[in-house]
């Protein structure tokens, strides 16, 4: 939740990606403080913009809010955006780990350059808020700063190679904008209670392992897998537009220590299959930790193991299998120094929640 | 302490040869060419139209036959509960009579080879495990009757005429296997068995079957290595079925066992007789130089049920 205290009527701000997850999260909640909203929104003609419209504004409720049209993986769109906003929040991205090399070209970081030049264009504005991903930092081991990363030794995918790609782009080719990066890591639940509005590569893995297609995951028991809480997200990035100190760098997730391992992530969330009774009844093992050239045999020779389903659910892990053998420490002083009330969320408690509901829900959205 | 012995494993294929490019055109199987070859599949064994999994028995222990004057029981198994009854389904459907569905071939074979001092235990709902449950059944009849001198145990198996010859991706076999176990210290000193079965999952689609694979082979395999008192940096030799060998590839990499010695030489040359391949394997494996008196070998298997179950022999 933003600070009620700050109030935003004066403020226009443009924010891409409103109808992803982080995107709508912070429009709604800008929305609440008196922010007039501009929402680029694809659409194939006018009457998909209007159901898009509705949809948007059905979600958001009431408030001032221009949704329009357009790509913005396509610069002639862009550049019919309006020039007098005061914030632009860009969150969309294409997200997929599995995304192709052009797609995350165009998609993430060209798309990403053309809203720069907005920015430029945009005399008024304050702030130019770039959301992107821990998953930046690529293949880098150890302590990852809250600062402009040197380009890391490799990157696990076209994904991760993009939003550093276009973090680097914003440090060198756009110091004259009031930048501000936030890097966020990946979405568990919405709040502590476990509820859940999206689903991703861990919900859709936690879904593979409940059905029993898979009995083997790749990761090092130790490397720790840096989760957030949807309310955390919305506060940590809000908070951080508010401290007003532009380029710089925010790490919107939690320390090494405050988060799970691959082995504790797997050991509670098999805890909490148990306590489902059919999972407990079709005795479903607690998969095994595998070496990555293990999961690569697996996933190379996967023709010859399986059919479609399990191709998908092993095709799904291979894009991000890498990261789960690579240490990484990140650092959040900068994040927490902006949020006078940070609290991590205890995962070992939001995950067996998540799991619960996931399954009432039989492993869908409502 | 009782140790019983493995010895003189036989066993005989079906009728003809088929190769794997033969059998995809004729539509014995699902699973494209390019996958089968690359899981190390080249071609099969396919039983004659006319020959039962009973033929195939006796086939497997004809080879041993000198050596059965001891056999006190027979535990006949197959992986279908159809190869255990030599009835016909029309007679009975003509007679109502259900003695023609218990018309079975562990008697026949009894018969065959002289063996009426045998009595006859029939194993048929343990699938591909079955050559391994009659050795953990065979043990417990040792440690149960002192009297017992030897039991032969006897796997067969072939698939109906028509039948798609693929279960679970792997390229099926029509066979079966033979082996004597004894008191007699020879052959191979059984030194565990260990036999899990999880029946929630008793028509798990082959997606599922191969979904736990990996898990539950760990499983029951350090559960023979416990019952064993051993570790995996004991075993010298693992004797698997013949499925995808990529499997092992990551198996041997879990169980820190080097995968040259995972040892499945008639993969490419014999498919997966579904119950009888570690058999097969072993008895290439006695041919083989560089197996040693004294090594211990891991013999696993997994199957339809699902059950999985593991053995651990020692080369005497």
């Amino acid at each position: 939740m933003p600070n009620i205290d700050t109030i935003r009527s004066n403020e226009k701000v443009l924010i891409t990606g409103a109808t992803g997850y982080v995107g709508f999260r912070l429009a709604k909640a800008l929305l609440r403080t008196g922010a007039r909203l501009v929402l680029p929104v694809r659409a194939k003609d006018d009457e998909h913009l209007a159901q898009r419209r509705d949809e948007l504004l059905a979600k958001l409720g009431q408030g001032s809010i221009e949704v329009i049209a357009c790509d913005i993986a396509k610069p002639e769109d862009v550049k019919r955006l309006p020039v007098d906003c005061t914030i632009i929040i860009h969150s969309a991205a294409t997200t997929k780990f599995n995304v192709e090399a052009d797609v995350a070209d165009r998609e993430n970081r060209d798309a990403s350059i053309s809203l720069f030049h907005l920015g430029r264009r945009s005399k008024q504005l304050k702030t130019f808020a770039y959301i992107s991903t821990v998953y930046a930092a690529g293949m880098t081991e150890g302590l990852v700063p809250e600062e402009i990363l040197a380009r890391p030794e490799g990157f696990v995918n076209h994904y991760e190679r993009s939003k550093w790609e276009t973090e680097h782009a914003l440090n060198t080719d756009f110091s004259d904008l009031p930048w501000t990066i936030m890097r966020v890591a990946t979405v568990l639940a919405d709040n502590k209670t476990g509820e859940y509005s999206q689903m991703n590569a861990v919900h859709n893995t936690l879904k593979l392992l409940y059905y029993g297609l898979i009995s083997t995951v790749p990761g090092d028991a130790a490397v720790p897998i840096y989760l957030v809480c949807g309310d955390f997200v919305e506060k940590g990035i809000l908070a951080a537009l508010d401290s007003n100190d532009r380029h710089q760098v925010y790490h919107v997730c939690h320390e090494a220590s405050e988060s799970l391992t691959v082995e504790s992530l797997m050991d509670i969330g098999y805890k909490a299959f148990l306590s489902d009774e059919s999972f407990k009844k079709r005795g479903i093992q607690k998969p095994l930790l595998v070496d990555l050239e293990s999961f690569a045999i697996l996933a190379d020779g996967i023709s010859g193991f399986g059919g479609a389903v399990l191709k998908d659910a092993v095709g799904s892990m291979v894009p991000f299998a890498r990261q789960l053998f690579i240490k990484k420490n990140f650092e959040n002083t900068r994040l927490r120094s902006v949020m006078p009330d940070y609290e991590a969320a205890r995962f070992n408690e939001v995950l067996p929640q998540l799991i619960n509901k996931m399954i009432e829900q039989k492993w869908k959205l409502n | 302490m009782t140790e019983v012995y493995l010895n003189y494993p036989s066993y005989a294929l079906g009728d003809h040869a088929v190769s794997i490019e033969d059998s995809v055109r004729d539509d014995r199987t699902i699973t494209d060419l390019q996958a089968f070859l690359e899981a190390g599949f080249k071609q099969h064994w396919i039983a004659a139209p006319g020959t039962h999994a009973y033929d195939l028995a006796v086939r497997a222990v004809e080879p041993i036959k000198e050596h059965l004057s001891e056999v006190d029981t027979i535990v006949y198994s197959t992986c279908l509960t159809l190869n255990g009854n030599m009835g016909l389904w029309d007679d009975f459907l003509e007679t109502r009579d259900v003695k023609h569905l218990l018309d079975y071939p562990v008697s026949h074979l009894q018969s065959h080879f002289g063996l009426q001092q045998a009595s006859a235990i029939g194993l048929n709902q343990q699938a591909c495990t079955s050559v391994l449950g009659s050795i953990r059944i065979a043990r417990g009849l040792f440690l149960a009757e002192p009297s017992l001198r030897e039991v032969l145990c006897v796997s067969a198996d072939r698939f109906p005429e028509g039948a798609l010859y693929e279960q679970a991706f792997n390229l099926i076999a029509d066979g079966a296997s033979a082996f004597v176990l004894s008191r007699k210290p020879a052959g191979f000193r059984i030194l565990s068995t260990a036999a899990i079965t999880n029946g929630a999952l008793a028509r798990a689609n082959d997606e599922e079957t191969v979904g736990t694979y990996f898990n539950y082979t760990w499983k029951v395999i350090q559960s023979a290595l416990s019952n064993a008192g051993l570790t995996a940096s004991a075993l010298n030799w693992v004797v698997p079925q013949n499925t995808n060998m990529k499997a092992w590839q990551i198996l041997s990499r879990i169980l820190g066992i080097p995968f040259d010695r995972v040892y499945a030489p008639s993969l490419s040359t014999v498919g997966h007789i579904i119950s009888s391949d570690n058999i097969v394997n072993l008895v290439a494996l006695e041919q083989d130089e560089r197996l040693k008196s004294g090594d211990k070998i891991l013999l696993c298997m997994a199957g339809y049920g699902l059950n999985w179950q593991a053995v651990i022999i020692e080369k005497v």
